[in-house]
């Protein structure tokens, strides 16, 4: 490989799309493709498996968007040129970091430029940290409670409906998400995820405990200050004095 | 302000109708004073009577204003009879007491025999008074209730400028400029990998978009034409997904002659695809039942949808328009039904079988 080549990935659901850019990058000898991906789930796991230069990501994908990808991908990001039909995101993706924003039909002289940019970026030692996770925690505020959590699993891709959650339990940097059968871990913080989810549903009995009060089934007591509550898949979680004071609110 | 005061032209015209009227009534009047023997100038006649029975005009159309405040169908029937036959004697008695006293003033003057065609008229003035006053309180009435009657028509006439805008707004929504910017992408990928594609897809598309412009406006088309429509928008979708998108249509059991409002079923697979295919990573299917019962027709449009998905923007507006034009068209014969399971969703819509003299219409 010579110094100059730049490894690149294609993202976009639809194959029309990822011919013709594949097409249009041809005209630039410099970018190598090393692969195409049709969907998110698709795209976590070639980036973690090829470790491209640069993506060019669309935002608009069934199941996890252009977005998303990035919040998976967290720390190990490569550049990324997002490449749209829509310009309503524009703000939010240079507030990200991207390299470029191109719009679809793309421009040839629009892609030249980008790739110039690209080769710029490139040369640079790693400037800025992406801030992938300020600016999708700031999208996510405007959506409403979260009503899908995005789990990475190595190179694997969960996504669960904050409706199956039964608890989400903190253990150090990362929280437990358990759901029937199954848990997962998930690199974030309690008290962010608890700002996220819907306060109507979750409930923070604990410091490092949040439960899901339908999966609730009943509150007993051990000794005079411990509670623990019983979920309906048998589990048992501790519930703290203050916690209590909020459990007895909600109910 | 009495209407007729509103225009001069109006006023007038009246004015003079009621002189002449006056002229005439004082001319029997005088005839029947003179049945008594005495000689009455016709001078004196002209003078006493035209000037007060003149006034009559006014004193009766006052009850114009009675006639607002008690509504013919609103009020009770005692009521109207009492409020009215008091205000007639009110009226009318005053009228009779302005006449007495002009009677009085003419005689001080000097008129002679004004007298007598005051006191002995008395039962014919009254009667005069009473039958003039009840006549302007029909004109009356009959007037308002035809004032009410426009404000009705204008009711009617809003409710139609509802459903045209209501229809304007559903041609607008009908060229999604999503779909417009989706399709101009795929033509312009299409041109640099597979460009002997592109001269049929525009073909689809320019008879898609000219159903929704000129088809669109029309009042009744066929289910056939709205079936068409919408496998050319499906076909067009199939370009851009693929095997992702598997369409499935059961219209053999239907009449395609039947009429029908235009882009009724173009909603329901735009929302299929929209809210269906679009969130499934392995896309999806869409299935379009038409049947016919004897008096209705049921449309049902059924999508597989990934309830982990993506949300699109603008949840169910094509919908709801759609639901806003039927209503507003068939009334309550419409029903118009969604159903959301674990992954499909489903639209049925059962609409009232427009009768076959619509369908000469539909042919032109």
């Amino acid at each position: 490989m010579k110094e100059s080549t730049i490894s690149a990935l294609i993202i976009d659901d639809e194959s029309h799309a990822r011919v013709a850019l594949q097409h249009l990058l041809k005209d630039h000898p410099q970018i190598e493709i090393l692969a195409e991906c049709e969907n998110g789930k698709e795209a976590v796991k070639a980036v973690n498996d090829l470790n491209p230069d640069v993506i060019f990501l669309d935002i608009h994908m069934p199941k996890l968007d252009g977005f998303e990808v990035l919040e998976l991908l967290g720390d190990h990001t490569p550049l990324v040129v997002f490449v749209t039909a829509y310009d309503e995101y524009a703000i939010q993706a240079f507030k990200s970091n991207a390299v470029d924003y191109l719009l679809k039909p793309v421009s040839k002289d629009r892609l030249a430029a980008s790739v110039k940019r690209i080769e710029e970026r490139k040369g640079q030692a790693q400037t800025e940290a992406p801030k992938n996770k300020a600016v999708i925690a700031e999208m996510k505020q405007h959506q409403g409670p979260l009503r899908r959590l995005l789990i990475r699993d190595k190179d694997e891709v969960h996504v669960i409906a904050t409706s199956d959650v039964i608890a989400i339990e903190a253990a150090d940097d990362y929280v437990v998400i358990h759901i029937a059968d199954q848990s997962h871990i998930k690199q974030d913080r309690l008290s962010k995820l608890e700002e996220q989810l819907d306060s109507q549903l979750f409930c923070r009995i604990h410091r490092s405990t949040l439960i899901n009060l339908d999966f609730l089934k009943s509150i007993e007591m051990e000794g005079k200050d411990s509670r623990f509550a019983t979920m309906k898949d048998g589990s048992q979680y501790a519930i703290s004095r203050s916690g209590y004071g909020k459990l007895v609110e909600r109910l | 302000m009495h209407p007729l005061f509103i225009s001069n032209r109006s006023f007038f015209s009246l004015s003079i109708l009621w002189a002449l009227l006056c002229v005439v009534l004082a001319f029997i009047l005088l005839q029947l004073a003179q049945a008594g023997g005495e000689l009455i100038h016709w001078f004196t006649a002209s003078v006493q009577l035209l000037p007060w029975y003149y006034l009559l005009l006014f004193f009766s159309i006052s009850n114009l204003y009675l006639c607002r405040r008690l509504s013919l169908d609103q009020t009770d029937i005692l009521v109207l009879i009492v409020a009215h036959g008091l205000a007639a004697l009110t009226t009318v008695g005053l009228w009779l007491l302005s006449g007495w006293g002009w009677t009085i003033l003419l005689d001080i003057i000097g008129l002679q025999n004004v007298h007598l065609l005051y006191s002995p008229l008395l039962l014919y003035h009254t009667l005069i008074g009473v039958l003039v006053y009840g006549v302007w309180l029909m004109v009356h009435y009959s007037f308002l209730t035809a004032a009410g009657d426009k404000v009705q028509n204008a009711k009617v006439l809003e409710q139609q400028l509802l459903i045209s805008s209501i229809e304007l707004q559903a041609l607008r929504a009908t060229v999604h400029p999503h779909f417009m910017y989706n399709s101009l992408n795929m033509l312009a990928n299409l041109s640099l990998s597979e460009p002997e594609k592109i001269h049929g897809i525009c073909v689809k598309m320019s008879d898609f978009l000219r159903y929704s412009v000129s088809y669109g406006k029309k009042p009744i088309v066929t289910l056939g034409d709205e079936i068409g429509h919408i496998k050319n928008y499906l076909a067009i979708e199939q370009e851009r997904f693929g095997d992702k998108l598997r369409v499935n249509y059961q219209t053999d059991a239907i009449d395609l002659e039947i009429p029908t409002l235009p882009l009724v079923l173009f909603p329901l697979v735009e929302n299929a695809i929209k809210h269906g295919i679009q969130s499934q990573l392995d896309g999806g299917y869409i299935d379009i039942a038409l049947t016919e019962g004897r008096d209705s027709i049921r449309l049902e449009v059924i999508n597989s949808f990934d309830p982990l998905g993506i949300k699109s923007q603008g949840t169910g507006h094509g919908l709801s328009t759609l639901r806003k034009r039927l209503t507003a068209n068939y009334g309550v014969a419409v029903l118009f039904t969604t159903n959301k399971a674990d992954t499909t969703f489903s639209v049925t819509i059962q609409l009232p079988k427009l009768p076959p003299a619509l369908r000469l219409e539909a042919m032109q």
